[in-house]
Protein backbone atom coordinates (compact mmCIF):
# COMPACT_ATOMS: atom_id res chain seq x y z
CA UNK A 1 0.00 0.00 0.00
CA UNK A 2 1.31 3.18 -0.87
CA UNK A 3 0.26 6.11 0.73
CA UNK A 4 0.61 10.06 0.23
CA UNK A 5 0.32 12.68 2.71
CA UNK A 6 -0.21 16.00 1.04
CA UNK A 7 0.56 18.59 3.55
CA UNK A 8 1.90 22.32 3.86
CA UNK A 9 3.95 22.46 7.65
CA UNK A 10 4.94 19.37 9.78
CA UNK A 11 2.33 19.76 12.97
CA UNK A 12 2.45 16.80 15.70
CA UNK A 13 -0.43 15.48 13.64
CA UNK A 14 1.32 14.66 10.40
CA UNK A 15 4.07 13.14 12.35
CA UNK A 16 1.72 11.10 14.03
CA UNK A 17 -0.58 10.75 10.69
CA UNK A 18 3.09 9.22 9.16
CA UNK A 19 4.29 6.72 11.75
CA UNK A 20 0.72 4.99 11.50
CA UNK A 21 0.66 5.26 7.65
CA UNK A 22 4.71 3.53 8.01
CA UNK A 23 3.29 0.29 9.93
CA UNK A 24 0.60 0.06 6.83
CA UNK A 25 2.66 0.61 3.90
CA UNK A 26 4.99 2.81 2.28
CA UNK A 27 4.77 6.57 3.12
CA UNK A 28 5.25 9.18 0.24
CA UNK A 29 5.36 12.85 2.40
CA UNK A 30 3.83 15.26 -0.66
CA UNK A 31 4.99 18.79 0.36
CA UNK A 32 2.80 21.23 -1.75
CA UNK A 33 5.67 22.88 -3.38
CA UNK A 34 6.34 19.64 -4.87
CA UNK A 35 2.56 19.29 -6.68
CA UNK A 36 2.28 20.17 -9.55
CA UNK A 37 -0.71 18.72 -11.95
CA UNK A 38 -1.45 17.11 -14.06
CA UNK A 39 1.10 14.60 -13.36
CA UNK A 40 1.40 10.95 -11.98
CA UNK A 41 1.71 10.02 -8.86
CA UNK A 42 2.57 6.56 -7.59
CA UNK A 43 0.17 6.53 -4.71
CA UNK A 44 -2.72 4.31 -3.78
CA UNK A 45 -4.87 6.80 -1.66
CA UNK A 46 -3.84 10.59 -0.45
CA UNK A 47 -4.83 12.18 2.80
CA UNK A 48 -5.14 15.45 2.50
CA UNK A 49 -3.51 17.63 5.29
CA UNK A 50 -2.83 20.87 3.64
CA UNK A 51 -3.82 23.87 5.61
CA UNK A 52 -6.41 25.68 3.64
CA UNK A 53 -9.73 24.74 2.82
CA UNK A 54 -9.54 25.66 -0.98
CA UNK A 55 -6.06 23.84 -1.39
CA UNK A 56 -7.66 21.23 0.33
CA UNK A 57 -10.73 21.25 -1.81
CA UNK A 58 -8.93 21.49 -5.43
CA UNK A 59 -6.03 18.86 -4.08
CA UNK A 60 -9.05 16.40 -3.52
CA UNK A 61 -10.57 17.19 -7.01
CA UNK A 62 -7.12 16.79 -8.47
CA UNK A 63 -6.06 13.51 -7.18
CA UNK A 64 -9.63 11.95 -7.73
CA UNK A 65 -9.69 13.18 -10.98
CA UNK A 66 -6.86 10.81 -11.64
CA UNK A 67 -8.32 8.04 -10.09
CA UNK A 68 -6.33 8.75 -6.39
CA UNK A 69 -8.60 8.48 -3.54
CA UNK A 70 -8.08 10.85 -1.01
CA UNK A 71 -9.21 10.91 2.44
CA UNK A 72 -11.30 13.58 2.24
CA UNK A 73 -12.60 12.84 -0.45
CA UNK A 74 -13.45 15.82 -2.33
CA UNK A 75 -17.49 15.86 -2.10
CA UNK A 76 -17.14 15.91 1.71
CA UNK A 77 -14.35 18.53 1.99
CA UNK A 78 -16.52 20.75 -0.29
CA UNK A 79 -19.81 19.97 2.13
CA UNK A 80 -18.75 19.87 5.42
CA UNK A 81 -15.28 22.75 5.00
CA UNK A 82 -18.08 25.43 4.05
CA UNK A 83 -19.96 26.30 7.50
CA UNK A 84 -23.03 27.52 5.38
CA UNK A 85 -23.23 24.57 3.23
CA UNK A 86 -23.00 22.18 6.21
CA UNK A 87 -25.76 23.84 7.85
CA UNK A 88 -27.67 22.55 4.87
CA UNK A 89 -27.12 19.38 5.23
CA UNK A 90 -26.95 19.29 8.92
CA UNK A 91 -31.07 20.72 8.79
CA UNK A 92 -33.90 18.52 9.25
CA UNK A 93 -31.23 15.81 10.95
CA UNK A 94 -29.75 17.43 13.87
CA UNK A 95 -30.57 20.33 16.26
CA UNK A 96 -28.31 23.03 14.88
CA UNK A 97 -28.23 26.53 16.71
CA UNK A 98 -30.73 29.18 14.54
CA UNK A 99 -29.40 30.24 11.55
CA UNK A 100 -29.60 32.82 8.82
CA UNK A 101 -27.82 33.59 5.37
CA UNK A 102 -27.77 36.68 3.92
CA UNK A 103 -26.84 38.37 0.73
CA UNK A 104 -26.33 41.98 1.37
CA UNK A 105 -25.95 44.68 4.19
CA UNK A 106 -29.99 45.39 4.14
CA UNK A 107 -30.85 41.46 4.38
CA UNK A 108 -28.08 40.88 7.08
CA UNK A 109 -29.75 43.65 9.25
CA UNK A 110 -33.63 41.48 8.78
CA UNK A 111 -31.75 38.41 9.19
CA UNK A 112 -30.34 39.96 12.53
CA UNK A 113 -33.78 40.91 13.49
CA UNK A 114 -35.43 37.70 13.15
CA UNK A 115 -32.26 36.18 15.02
CA UNK A 116 -32.38 38.37 17.98
CA UNK A 117 -29.24 39.86 19.84
CA UNK A 118 -26.64 38.43 20.83
CA UNK A 119 -25.83 36.43 17.16
CA UNK A 120 -22.62 35.18 15.81
CA UNK A 121 -21.47 36.29 11.96
CA UNK A 122 -19.33 33.31 11.02
CA UNK A 123 -16.97 33.12 7.59
CA UNK A 124 -18.04 30.46 5.25
CA UNK A 125 -14.80 28.62 5.65
CA UNK A 126 -12.45 28.89 8.54
CA UNK A 127 -11.12 27.56 12.28
CA UNK A 128 -9.30 28.66 15.65
CA UNK A 129 -12.70 30.87 15.60
CA UNK A 130 -11.30 33.08 13.37
CA UNK A 131 -12.87 36.04 12.08
CA UNK A 132 -16.08 35.33 14.39
CA UNK A 133 -17.88 38.07 15.72
CA UNK A 134 -19.96 37.88 18.52
CA UNK A 135 -22.55 40.82 17.76
CA UNK A 136 -24.89 42.63 20.58
CA UNK A 137 -26.52 45.09 18.81
CA UNK A 138 -27.44 46.95 15.71
CA UNK A 139 -24.40 48.97 15.97
CA UNK A 140 -22.01 46.17 16.21
CA UNK A 141 -23.57 44.25 13.03
CA UNK A 142 -23.45 47.66 10.89
CA UNK A 143 -19.54 47.94 12.09
CA UNK A 144 -18.81 44.60 11.07
CA UNK A 145 -21.14 44.55 7.70
CA UNK A 146 -19.12 47.92 6.72
CA UNK A 147 -15.44 46.17 7.20
CA UNK A 148 -16.29 42.79 5.58
CA UNK A 149 -17.50 45.09 2.66
CA UNK A 150 -14.32 46.33 2.09
CA UNK A 151 -12.20 43.50 2.51
CA UNK A 152 -12.03 42.86 -0.89
CA UNK A 153 -12.65 38.94 -0.93
CA UNK A 154 -16.24 38.43 -2.43
CA UNK A 155 -17.16 35.40 0.07
CA UNK A 156 -16.92 37.63 3.13
CA UNK A 157 -20.05 39.24 1.21
CA UNK A 158 -21.82 35.77 2.33
CA UNK A 159 -23.71 36.89 5.37
CA UNK A 160 -24.18 33.40 7.60
CA UNK A 161 -24.89 34.07 11.12
CA UNK A 162 -26.02 32.29 14.25
CA UNK A 163 -28.14 32.47 16.97
CA UNK A 164 -25.14 33.18 20.46
CA UNK A 165 -25.01 29.29 22.06
CA UNK A 166 -24.82 30.32 25.97
CA UNK A 167 -22.48 27.65 26.57
CA UNK A 168 -21.78 26.38 29.87
CA UNK A 169 -17.73 27.80 29.22
CA UNK A 170 -17.35 24.61 27.46
CA UNK A 171 -17.82 22.72 24.23
CA UNK A 172 -17.47 19.40 22.91
CA UNK A 173 -15.83 17.69 19.96
CA UNK A 174 -15.93 14.35 18.99
CA UNK A 175 -14.84 12.32 15.81
CA UNK A 176 -16.35 9.73 13.89
CA UNK A 177 -14.38 7.77 10.86
CA UNK A 178 -16.41 5.80 8.50
CA UNK A 179 -19.53 5.77 10.47
CA UNK A 180 -17.59 4.63 13.60
CA UNK A 181 -17.69 6.76 16.54
CA UNK A 182 -14.08 7.10 18.03
CA UNK A 183 -14.15 9.48 20.80
CA UNK A 184 -15.05 12.93 21.97
CA UNK A 185 -13.22 15.35 24.43
CA UNK A 186 -15.15 18.75 26.28
CA UNK A 187 -13.01 21.93 25.61
CA UNK A 188 -13.32 24.75 28.26
CA UNK A 189 -12.25 28.04 28.12
CA UNK A 190 -13.51 31.28 30.23
CA UNK A 191 -14.04 33.21 26.61
CA UNK A 192 -16.93 32.01 23.96
CA UNK A 193 -14.72 30.63 21.62
CA UNK A 194 -13.84 27.74 23.00
CA UNK A 195 -11.43 26.25 20.89
CA UNK A 196 -7.98 24.19 22.31
CA UNK A 197 -5.74 25.72 19.90
CA UNK A 198 -6.61 28.97 21.50
CA UNK A 199 -5.68 28.13 24.89
CA UNK A 200 -9.06 25.97 26.18
CA UNK A 201 -8.36 22.93 28.43
CA UNK A 202 -9.31 19.33 27.04
CA UNK A 203 -11.23 16.24 29.11
CA UNK A 204 -12.24 13.56 27.95
CA UNK A 205 -16.23 13.38 27.60
CA UNK A 206 -18.27 10.30 27.82
CA UNK A 207 -21.79 11.59 27.34
CA UNK A 208 -23.51 9.31 25.22
CA UNK A 209 -25.94 11.47 23.74
CA UNK A 210 -22.63 13.11 22.11
CA UNK A 211 -21.73 9.61 20.73
CA UNK A 212 -25.71 9.48 19.15
CA UNK A 213 -25.78 13.06 17.93
CA UNK A 214 -22.34 12.69 16.00
CA UNK A 215 -23.41 9.81 14.38
CA UNK A 216 -25.97 11.36 13.22
CA UNK A 217 -24.23 14.38 12.31
CA UNK A 218 -21.87 11.99 10.09
CA UNK A 219 -24.73 10.20 8.52
CA UNK A 220 -25.69 13.42 6.48
CA UNK A 221 -22.56 13.34 4.79
CA UNK A 222 -22.64 9.39 4.93
CA UNK A 223 -18.73 9.50 4.02
CA UNK A 224 -15.22 10.48 5.89
CA UNK A 225 -13.48 11.41 8.46
CA UNK A 226 -15.02 14.21 10.51
CA UNK A 227 -14.67 15.88 13.80
CA UNK A 228 -17.83 17.79 15.00
CA UNK A 229 -18.39 20.73 17.17
CA UNK A 230 -21.21 20.44 19.41
CA UNK A 231 -23.11 23.16 21.30
CA UNK A 232 -24.51 22.37 24.92
CA UNK A 233 -27.33 24.93 25.98
CA UNK A 234 -29.72 24.23 29.13
CA UNK A 235 -29.49 20.26 28.99
CA UNK A 236 -29.57 20.16 25.04
CA UNK A 237 -27.32 19.80 22.20
CA UNK A 238 -27.15 21.23 19.23
CA UNK A 239 -24.51 20.37 16.10
CA UNK A 240 -22.18 23.78 15.70
CA UNK A 241 -19.60 22.79 12.87
CA UNK A 242 -18.29 19.88 10.58
CA UNK A 243 -14.55 19.62 10.21
CA UNK A 244 -13.29 18.19 7.44
CA UNK A 245 -9.44 18.76 8.07
CA UNK A 246 -9.14 17.93 12.01
CA UNK A 247 -6.36 18.35 14.93
CA UNK A 248 -6.02 16.01 17.15
CA UNK A 249 -2.88 16.24 18.69
CA UNK A 250 -5.15 17.40 21.98
CA UNK A 251 -7.47 14.87 22.16
CA UNK A 252 -5.11 11.86 21.54
CA UNK A 253 -3.13 13.39 24.56
CA UNK A 254 -6.05 12.98 26.93
CA UNK A 255 -8.06 10.44 25.79
CA UNK A 256 -5.12 7.75 24.33
CA UNK A 257 -7.39 7.04 21.37
CA UNK A 258 -5.23 6.36 17.82
CA UNK A 259 -7.38 8.78 16.10
CA UNK A 260 -4.10 8.95 13.54
CA UNK A 261 -4.28 5.06 13.39
CA UNK A 262 -7.97 5.57 12.45
CA UNK A 263 -7.53 8.12 9.88
CA UNK A 264 -4.89 5.77 8.24
CA UNK A 265 -7.02 2.63 8.88
CA UNK A 266 -9.92 4.33 6.95
CA UNK A 267 -7.33 5.93 3.80
CA UNK A 268 -6.44 1.87 3.35
CA UNK A 269 -9.89 1.16 3.05
CA UNK A 270 -10.87 3.28 1.05
CA UNK A 271 -7.67 2.84 -1.21
CA UNK A 272 -8.61 -1.05 -1.57
CA UNK A 273 -12.91 -0.61 -2.37
CA UNK B 1 21.98 28.14 16.65
CA UNK B 2 19.59 29.25 14.34
CA UNK B 3 17.96 32.92 15.07
CA UNK B 4 14.29 33.66 15.57
CA UNK B 5 13.23 35.95 12.51
CA UNK B 6 10.53 37.81 14.68
CA UNK B 7 12.91 38.55 17.88
CA UNK B 8 16.33 37.64 16.88
CA UNK B 9 16.90 35.23 20.15
CA UNK B 10 18.79 31.82 19.54
CA UNK B 11 16.69 28.96 19.57
CA UNK B 12 18.06 25.40 19.99
CA UNK B 13 15.82 23.28 18.27
CA UNK B 14 17.39 19.95 18.39
CA UNK B 15 16.81 17.29 15.75
CA UNK B 16 14.04 19.04 13.23
CA UNK B 17 13.07 18.14 10.07
CA UNK B 18 12.18 20.40 6.74
CA UNK B 19 8.35 22.44 6.99
CA UNK B 20 8.41 20.97 11.01
CA UNK B 21 6.81 24.02 13.19
CA UNK B 22 8.70 25.16 15.82
CA UNK B 23 7.90 27.59 18.71
CA UNK B 24 10.20 30.43 19.91
CA UNK B 25 10.10 30.26 23.84
CA UNK B 26 11.08 33.92 23.80
CA UNK B 27 8.33 35.99 21.86
CA UNK B 28 5.95 32.87 21.34
CA UNK B 29 5.98 33.04 17.77
CA UNK B 30 5.60 29.90 15.45
CA UNK B 31 7.93 29.30 12.85
CA UNK B 32 8.76 27.00 10.03
CA UNK B 33 12.18 25.31 9.38
CA UNK B 34 12.73 25.97 6.10
CA UNK B 35 16.34 24.86 5.75
CA UNK B 36 17.69 21.84 7.77
CA UNK B 37 21.47 21.86 7.21
CA UNK B 38 21.99 24.32 8.82
CA UNK B 39 18.74 25.12 10.25
CA UNK B 40 17.26 27.78 8.96
CA UNK B 41 13.65 29.48 10.04
CA UNK B 42 11.22 31.63 8.67
CA UNK B 43 7.82 33.35 9.60
CA UNK B 44 4.66 30.84 8.91
CA UNK B 45 3.18 30.95 5.72
CA UNK B 46 0.63 33.47 5.69
CA UNK B 47 -2.73 32.12 7.54
CA UNK B 48 -5.22 30.34 5.37
CA UNK B 49 -9.14 30.49 5.84
CA UNK B 50 -8.89 27.34 7.66
CA UNK B 51 -5.55 26.90 8.84
CA UNK B 52 -6.27 24.22 11.51
CA UNK B 53 -9.63 22.90 12.87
Amino acid sequence: MRIGITYTVIRPEEKMLRERAAERGEVYLLHESELVFPRSYDVDVVIIRNMGYYKSLYLAKLFESMGIPTVNPWRVIVEAGDKLLSTVKLRGCVKIPEWRAAFNEEASERAADEIGYPLVLKPLAGSWGRMLSKIDDDDALNAVLEHRKWMGNPLHRIYYMQRFVRKPGRDIRSYVIKGEYITAIYRYSEHWITNTARGGRAEPCGDERVRELSLRAWECFGEGALAIDIFEEDGELFVNEMNPGMEFKNVVRVTGVDIPGKIVDYAVEVARR
Amino acid sequence: MPLCPICGNELNVGDVELHEIVECPRCGAELEVVNVNPVLLDELPPIEEDWGE
